[in-house]
């Protein structure tokens, strides 16, 4: 074991004697990271979406719909929109910049006046309402809806325009169908009504109020109303009748109103129920008439009496992923790109220890180890042992400045640090033993620094690739997506991925993962170790 | 005289069908400084990687101390120290790193070790330069520390694979004093080179080796009482009388006798010089040139092998 220990302290020593070689270790990958993390986009990483992306930001307070702000009512119409997704923003600010930086084409945005004004939607002229609608769909200013548009994607803003003006008038239709029909049973409508319907009288009607004045001013009738006082009293009440109904027998269609206040005569209570029943009668009979809708729905859904039969949108909260300044510190990008540079440079360590056997061998001081009292075992592990320690320091290192540097998270909130930190160190430890075999590996079939660059670096930088390092899975197509699990760098990925991207990892997956990097270091090992030769 | 430290017993050694070595046997006693010398390609390295416990013999064996020598021998080695032809040393580590970290291969350690290493350095004119880099020395500093590396441990044994390769002449003879200094102590060296100069100057006996095969193994005299020396010489006149006394001339065979040059071949020149100048001047016969050819490694190298040493 001392001896290992020697052998590993001086390569140590010269390992980290060569600084530039030492910071390229570390100073590569955060430059690429730095570099990548500041130029691409939200998108990456991130399977390509075909479904639409609605962001709204809701800030109705008021009171609409059932007690319920119209906001709700918008959000709730979106929500069971198929083939759409959801975004919800929390604040105008964040919209704003969102729309600022053309990381959305658009957004809608709920004012707090928006339940004011749909309320006050109507298909009446009257002082106060709103006309939302014009030849294209609705006014969103005249409800209280903004949408923010980046000039600069109008076609992808269109299509969310187009969206949300089919919602807003799903939402705001039902509602002014639903009041209008409400103002049937009004004494306005009515009277309007009762001034604007004239029916004819049935035909006889004149000639039987003609006949009974004839009848009155029969010289007969006059006595015997002189004679019996009680029939006098009915052929007077007769007469005021036939006074009242006169008029109307001149004309030849009679107002409903009139129709209606002779019915009542000059009972106040009679001539409201009439007034009441007309109303009834007018909505009923269009609810009969317009069957297949219930007029009085208020939502698109009770208007059209149908059940949504889709699983509706996708709903999720927008969380500011981008991060901040220059660098972007704290974007989710830092959570996928530390990982993959981190896994693919611990891999870059395969030349180093190349290298190392091959100068060792070049210059003669493997003779000299050979001649002394030093098996080829601890040859080899006083070889390995500090290479392993420099990748194991790379991985902790560039973790750490991703947190430092990037504000990279290194694990759902809710654990501890040091938990989040110890599995993470599982993975580091892992991924160096696979890096390491393969270095091995490497240095067991490259005799000179040109096979070691050629034996090394092309087959890290083919795994890296396919590893998903460099181009994440998510954005492969699926056949290659299933080739990187042949690399050891993509079940690393995979450990990564599970522990800085899911709110809830599965630990299983991560165990499966490092099990599986620790198969392929021993694999590696074994299969050098029966290569190796130090002559 | 003492037991044989280092036997080497009928050893070849073949790559494929190349044969590197062909029977090699020789033996070394303790304390004895024992020159290996052969042109490049003479199989002298591959003998000295299977003495340094790097290679196994084809055939043959190799005894240390009466001990077989194996390649898996992790005791064996701790009484070799092997000065490989190549600098093979850490650049990126100082000269004392260096040697600490070969002390510590072999099982060296604290304060001992670490006084050991100034011994050493001070020994090989490094004290100086204990803390600096080995990438920033000499050729000549780099081939002294590479000594140095290999008697960090103490060896009972040093191989010493041409280990003035590339030298400058102050690293040189440092070298050749260390080799010296050592084999004062009693250290037992076995040291390779081509160089005939550096055998002829250090050791006591020599095994020429030449296309794998031990051409002649003995001490220096021996190896150069293989051949006789010769005297070259042109004369004012030459006389019968002259001739004659020649021809009596002990130790020496008249081979040219013609015109005024006369060639003679000798056991021993200076003897035989001196009484030719007495014969002449016995004669009164004016010496006009004089050439005289003592017998050296090189010729007896020429005169083994059909070939010079540097061919």
């Amino acid at each position: 074991m001392r001896v290992i220990w020697t052998l590993a302290r001086k390569e140590l020593r010269l390992l980290l004697r060569d600084r530039l070689a030492t910071g390229l270790l570390v100073g590569m990958p955060l430059l690429f990271i730095l570099v990548l993390g500041t130029i691409l986009g939200e998108g990456f990483g991130k399977k390509p979406d075909d479904t639409l992306r609605i962001s709204i930001v809701d800030l109705d307070r008021g009171v609409g719909l059932n007690g319920k702000p119209w906001g709700h009512w918008v959000y709730e119409d979106l929500r069971q929109t198929q083939g759409i997704r959801i975004e919800r923003i929390a604040t105008l600010e964040e919209a704003e910049t969102l729309i600022a930086r053309h990381r959305r084409a658009a957004i809608l945005v709920l004012t707090p006046e928006m339940s004011e004004k749909m309320s006050s939607c109507s298909f009446l002229d009257t002082p106060g309402s709103i006309n939302p609608f014009h030849r294209e769909g609705v006014y969103l200013d005249r409800v209280g809806a903004v949408l923010l548009k980046d000039d600069g994607q109008k076609a992808a803003a269109a299509i969310i325009e187009q969206v949300v003006q089919v919602t807003m008038l799903r939402v705001i239709l039902p509602y002014m169908i639903g009041q209008a029909f409400l103002k049937l049973k009004e004494p306005a409508f009515i009277d309007r009504l009762g001034e604007s319907v004239r029916i004819p009288l049935p035909n006889d009607f004149p000639t039987l109020v003609q006949s009974a004045r004839k009848l009155l001013v029969d010289p007969r009738v006059k006595a015997a109303r002189f004679l019996d006082k009680e029939l006098d009293k009915t052929l007077k009440v007769m007469e005021d009748k036939l006074n009242t109904f006169e008029p109307i027998t001149q004309q030849e269609l009679v107002q409903l109103a009139e129709l209606l206040h002779l019915a009542a005569g000059k009972d106040e209570a009679r001539a409201l129920d009439y007034r009441d029943r007309v109303g009834k009668g007018v909505q009923s009979a269009l609810e009969k008439q317009f069957a297949k809708y219930n007029l009085m729905g208020m939502t698109w859904a009770n208007l059209t009496k149908t059940v949504s039969s889709s699983e509706g949108a996708v709903v999720t909260e927008f969380v500011n992923q981008e991060g901040s300044g220059l660098i972007r510190r704290g974007s989710h990008l830092y959570q996928l790109l530390v990982p993959a540079f981190t896994v693919m440079f611990s891999f870059f360590l395969v030349l180093s220890v190349g290298w190392v056997f091959v100068t060792e061998r070049r210059q003669g001081t493997l003779k000299r180890l050979r001649s002394a009292p030093v098996t080829r075992g601890q040859v080899l592990l006083g070889k390995l042992l500090p290479c392993y320690l420099v990748s194991l320091g790379q991985g902790i290192v560039l973790l750490l400045a991703g947190r430092v540097l990037f504000g990279m998270r290194w694990g759902p909130e809710q654990w501890s640090f040091w938990m989040q930190a110890g599995w993470l160190l599982l993975v580091i430890v892992c991924t160096s033993l696979a890096a390491m075999g393969l270095a091995l590996l490497v240095a067991s079939l490259a005799r000179t620094e040109i096979q070691v660059a050629l034996y090394g670096a092309v087959p890290v930088l083919v795994l890296a690739l396919i590893g998903g390092c460099v181009l994440p899975r998510e954005m492969m197509p699926p056949e290659t997506e299933k080739l990187s699990l042949f690399t050891p760098h993509g079940w690393a990925l995979d450990a990564y991925r599970e522990l800085l991207t899911v709110a809830s990892p599965n630990l299983a997956i991560v165990l499966e993962s490092c099990g599986v990097l620790a198969l392929f270091g021993i694999g590696f090992l074994v299969l050098a170790w029966g290569l190796l030769r130090l002559d | 005289m003492s037991a044989p430290l280092l036997q080497v017993i009928e050893v070849e050694k073949t790559y494929g069908s190349t044969a590197a070595l062909r029977g090699i046997s020789f033996e070394v006693h303790e304390g004895e400084l024992f020159g290996l010398l052969g042109p490049n390609g003479a199989g002298k390295t591959t003998l000295l990687s299977i003495l340094s416990c790097l290679a196994e013999p084809t055939r043959g064996e190799v005894r240390l101390l009466g001990k077989t020598i194996l390649p898996y021998d992790l005791d064996i080695r701790r009484q070799i120290g092997i000065v490989p032809q190549e600098l093979a040393l850490y650049d990126q580590l100082t000269a004392s790193e260096n040697l600490i970290f070969f002390g510590e291969l072999f099982g060296l350690g604290g304060a001992k070790l670490r006084e050991r290493v100034r011994q050493l350095l001070t020994a090989v004119g490094l004290e100086q330069r204990a803390n600096h880099r080995v990438v920033t020395f000499s050729g000549g500093m780099k081939r002294r520390l590479n000594l140095a590396a290999a008697l960090v441990h103490q060896p009972r044994l040093l191989l010493l694979d041409e280990p003035t390769v590339g030298v400058d002449p102050q690293s040189r003879n440092l070298i050749f004093e260390e080799v010296r200094r050592l084999h004062r102590e009693g250290l037992t060296v076995v040291y390779t080179s081509h160089y005939m100069e550096e055998v002829e100057a250090l050791c006591s006996r020599i095994g020429i080796i030449d296309g794998g095969q031990l051409k002649a193994c003995d001490s220096l005299p021996k190896l150069l009482n293989m051949l006789r020396g010769c005297i070259r010489c042109r004369l004012s006149e030459v006389t019968l009388e002259l001739r004659e006394k020649l021809a009596t001339l002990p130790g020496c065979t008249l081979l040219d006798f013609s015109d005024e040059k006369i060639v003679l071949d000798c056991d021993d020149v200076k003897t035989s010089l001196l009484r030719l100048v007495g014969i002449l001047n016995e004669s009164k016969i004016e010496l006009i040139h004089l050439e005289t050819q003592e017998p050296n490694l090189e010729r007896v190298f020429l005169h083994l092998t059909g070939h010079a040493l540097r061919d």
